[in-house]
Formats: C-alpha cells, sequence, structure tokens
C-alpha cells in the first residue's frame, strides 16, 4: 500500500509548501519529500499529482466559478486555503486572493467584514463575526501582525459545557 | 456557521516573522509568468471561442458525475453482494441487478472514453491559441519590471487585463486561426507598448522597449538569460592583461575578450570564438570600423555575412557587438535593435 507515504506528502505538502513558488514546491514534493520517503522506506506513488489527491474536479471548477485561476499554482494555493488548519496569510500583490474569497465568502461583503489591522478598536471588530460565525477578512497585513490576534491564531479555545469560548486581549 | 479568518497581504516579498509562520499558512498568490499564460489562454478563449471553453467545462462536469455513478454502481453490487441469503445462483433478483449493472458501467465507460478523446481534442484547438496567451505574459512581466525603475511605473494585473482585451477586441478578425493569433499578438504588443509608454520618463522609453524585445526574443527561445547578461556587463567581470592592440583601449579589449568566451543562444554557439585573433587579421578594417561615426550603420568587417546569416539572433549579436567595441553608440544600437525585431514603429516618435 502506498497510501501512507502518499498521504505523508500531501500533508507535508499543505503544511510546508504554501510560501514557495511553483517550481520549489515541485521540486520539494518531487525530490526532498521523495527523497525523505525513500530513505525512510515508506513507499509512496512516483507518479502522483498532490492536487488530484485533495481535490476533485467538481470543486476546482467550483473555485475557478467563484475567481481563482485555473492555474495549476492556483489550485495548489486553493488547496492550502481550505485546508489547512491554520488560518490562511495570503502573499497577493496582484489581488486574485482577494477576489477569489470576497466572492467565496459572501458574507464578507454583506456583514461588511473587510477590515485592516489598522481599525481604531480591533477588539471589537473581532468580537461579532466570533460570536455570530462570520468570516472575516484582514487586507493589507505588512510585516507584523497585532499580537492581540495570538489567541485566535494559535485557535486558544476553551470549551465550557456547550460553548465554545476565545479569550482575546482580556 | 463557523468562524473563519482569512488575511491578505500587497507586499511583494514580504518578511514575515518564524511565529506567524508557524501560527499562519502562508501561501504565495505571486502571479508567474506560466500561470499567467494559462489564466490569459483561458481568459481569451472565452472571448475568442466561448463554445470550446464551455464544452470543456460542460464535459468536465459529466465526467465527474459519471464517475461517481460508477462508483455508487459498484457500492451497491457490493452492498447487494455482503447481503445476499442462501446461494448466489438462487437469488434471481441479485442476477438481474448484476447483468443491469454490468450494462450500466460498460455504457459509463463508453461515456468516459468519448470524454476523455473531447476533452484531448478540445486542448489542442486551445493549445492554437496559446501564442497570445503567451506574448501577454511576457508583455506583463515587461511592465511590472519597470517598478524596479521608477515606483511611480506601478502598473497593476486588472489594468494589464484591460489592455490584454483591447488587444482581442480591436484587431482584425480573420478566419484562420493562425492569422488571427498574429493580428491579436500585433496590435496586443502595440496597445501595451502605447499605452506603458505613454506614462514614461523619455530617458526609461529606451529601456522599456528594449526589454520588450529581449524578453521576446528570450521566450521564443532564441536568447538565454546569459546572452542578456553579457550584453549587459561584458568585460566588467574579467582580467586580461594581454592586450594585441596598442590602438585599442583596455576597457574594449576586455569587452572584446568576454564576446569570445560567451556561448550565445540556445545552440551554445561561441559565435565571436576568434575575434580577439581574427581582428588582427584585418587589423585596418577593424581599426576603420571603431573609429567610424556611426559604427552601427555600416557593415562589420568579417563577420558581417555570418551576422545576417543568423535569422534568430544576428540582430543581438551585432548589439553586442557595438555594445562591446563602441559603448558610446550602445543606445543607438539598442534603437536599431529594437527596430528590427519589434518593427519600424517602435523606434518612430510618437506623440500621444
Amino acid at each position: 500500500m502506498r497510501l501512507v507515504g502518499n498521504v505523508a506528502k500531501a500533508c507535508a505538502f499543505v503544511s510546508y509548501c504554501g510560501p514557495f513558488n511553483a517550481e520549489f514546491r515541485t521540486l520539494l514534493t518531487d525530490q526532498y519529500f521523495m527523497g525523505d520517503l525513500g530513505a525512510r522506506g515508506i513507499p509512496a506513488s512516483e507518479e502522483f499529482n498532490i492536487s488530484e489527491f485533495l481535490v476533485d474536479q467538481v470543486t476546482v471548477g467550483e473555485w475557478n466559478m467563484q475567481g481563482l485561476p485555473a492555474d495549476e499554482l492556483s489550485v495548489q494555493n486553493g488547496i492550502m486555503v481550505t485546508r489547512s488548519s491554520r488560518y490562511p496569510l495570503m502573499i497577493d500583490p496582484q489581488g486574485q486572493a482577494i477576489s477569489w474569497i470576497r466572492n467565496r465568502e459572501p458574507l464578507l461583503i454583506e456583514k461588511d467584514q473587510i477590515i485592516t489591522l489598522n481599525v481604531p478598536d480591533l477588539r471589537a471588530a473581532l468580537k461579532l463575526p466570533l460570536m455570530e460565525g462570520w468570516p472575516l477578512l484582514i487586507e493589507s497585513i505588512e510585516n507584523e501582525v497585532d499580537p492581540m490576534l495570538d489567541p485566535l491564531l494559535e485557535k486558544q479555545i476553551t470549551v465550557k459545557g456547550r460553548n465554545r469560548t476565545i479569550k482575546i486581549a482580556d | 456557521m463557523k468562524f473563519r479568518l482569512y488575511m491578505t497581504s500587497r507586499l511583494a516579498n514580504p518578511h514575515f516573522s518564524p511565529e506567524l509562520a508557524a501560527k499562519t499558512t502562508i501561501i504565495d498568490f505571486t502571479v508567474t509568468q506560466g500561470g499567467l499564460e494559462q489564466q490569459l489562454l483561458a481568459r481569451l478563449i472565452s472571448k475568442e471561442q466561448k463554445s470550446l471553453e464551455e464544452q470543456l467545462t460542460q464535459l468536465q462536469e459529466e465526467v465527474t458525475s459519471n464517475t461517481k455513478v460508477l462508483a455508487d454502481y459498484e457500492a451497491a453490487l457490493l452492498d447487494r453482494l455482503a447481503n445476499s441469503q442462501g446461494s448466489l445462483l438462487d437469488d434471481v433478483e441479485l442476477i438481474d441487478v448484476l447483468a443491469t449493472i454490468k450494462l450500466k458501467s460498460k455504457e459509463v465507460n463508453e461515456k468516459l472514453v468519448e470524454a476523455r478523446e473531447k476533452t484531448i481534442e478540445i486542448g489542442e484547438k486551445r493549445e492554437l491559441f496559446r501564442p497570445v496567451a503567451a506574448r501577454g505574459s511576457v508583455l506583463y512581466f515587461c511592465v511590472v519590471e519597470m517598478i524596479q525603475i521608477n515606483w511611480m511605473y506601478n502598473t497593476s494585473l486588472p489594468q494589464f487585463l484591460t489592455l490584454f482585451d483591447y488587444g482581442i477586441d480591436k484587431s482584425p478578425k480573420a478566419p484562420a486561426v493562425k492569422d488571427r493569433v498574429h493580428n491579436i499578438i500585433v496590435a496586443l504588443t502595440r496597445k501595451v507598448y502605447r499605452y506603458i509608454n505613454r506614462g514614461l520618463f523619455e530617458r526609461d522609453k529606451v529601456t522599456f522597449k528594449l526589454m520588450m524585445a529581449m524578453r521576446i526574443l528570450i521566450k521564443a527561445g532564441h536568447l538565454t538569460a546569459g546572452d542578456v547578461g553579457v550584453f549587459l556587463k561584458a568585460g566588467a567581470g574579467i582580467d586580461d592583461r594581454n592586450k594585441k592592440y596598442n590602438w585599442m583601449d583596455q576597457k574594449t579589449w576586455l569587452n572584446i575578450v568576454a564576446l569570445s568566451k560567451h556561448k550565445f543562444g540556445n545552440e551554445h554557439n561561441f559565435f565571436f570564438k576568434d575575434l580577439p585573433e581574427r581582428i588582427g587579421r584585418l587589423e585596418k578594417d577593424w581599426k576603420k570600423f571603431f573609429d567610424e561615426n556611426e559604427p552601427e550603420m555600416v557593415p562589420v568587417p568579417d563577420y558581417e555575412d555570418k551576422i545576417l546569416a543568423d535569422q534568430n539572433i544576428g540582430h543581438f549579436l551585432h548589439l553586442c557587438l557595438i555594445r562591446s567595441c563602441r559603448e558610446d553608440r550602445t543606445v543607438l544600437a539598442c534603437t536599431k535593435f529594437i527596430r528590427k525585431v519589434l518593427g519600424d514603429e517602435y523606434t518612430q516618435p510618437v506623440t500621444d
């Protein structure tokens, strides 16, 4: 069974390949990950398309309808945005990610949940979407992220009875 | 509903701290030349041959639903087999089901094969338009690179896409795909040039056109990045004290040595291999060439025929030679190079 190796490869891909460009992603998956699996004696498929493994054609079609470009790199990005357990931070100089996310999450515009880190009261801005379960898009992140977001990013959620609570900046 | 958080950064090359990288999934959405080419191709086809793109989407949907149906049948069959009681051969109902499933799965499989063939066919038709997408992508990256000269030269992707659409809409129609593709390429290149050129300082205009010409040749596979490097750096990186000719200054000599050591083009041809020696054989002619008022306009001694014979990069070789021998004439040689590669129109003064 090659499933173990394939799953390991797909996990490594989603976890580590995000920040890199298409060439380096291929290098990592085809040579580095493959070599590592080989060294540990874990069988994996030689011909293995990670995008096909993680997502089906219908979903990709849906993404494309929402405005995600159809090239391989963008499909990979789509997978990472939707499948990763950590929140996505997208490097998006051409605005392609934003236009996709805006179509994907109609609530963002309906409920006016697109903000920047410079809003006067970040805590208040976080409160409502967290309580209501809305999506939230923070635009124009510079090199730093407000430490107030840390508990959120780390998903420091406590479960009290049937409620799930998170503590943000006291 | 579940809370979802998305974060985006406009910076092209941000420096995130390792902590941040550990807490979030950083994803690079930056457009690449190949990726943009694919996107432009889809955009072009949806404008140019709408039915083709629709067919492709429809086919993909069919394939998915058929594959699903097939999987459902198989599951149903297994379920039946597992839950049948008594001898399998006595279960008439089961045998009937088996027969229908066999028929149906055969049908679905045929449809899948058909769809696969059609996808290939559509793919081939789409490929015919690829040159337009490739040119579009090359032009976009030329335009974007201008930021490195001056921050004011920022151009957004949507802005460029408008130009791309304009090139498709305003170019003459043609019955043959090949002619149509040519028409769009010409119109698109011209539109992008005029649009960007309008916003450039006079001193940066030649740079932009030169980049366009070189990038187009690189994309066509005639030039390599190394060739451009030799044109830019020439003899700056080498040291050679054995100057053979007294009338030549040291810098020019180094340039010539650099030329002789470089493999040009994709065929890795040592085009100017014997240049330092061959100058000696026709020293008088070469000296005259060096002292010429307009060296870029007169035939090159010895090498003229060979340069003319190289259809792909002949102009570039000439440009390199002028740049190495007479640095002061480089800009004029560039203009000549641009004219030869892109056309007369690109070097004439424009008023708009």
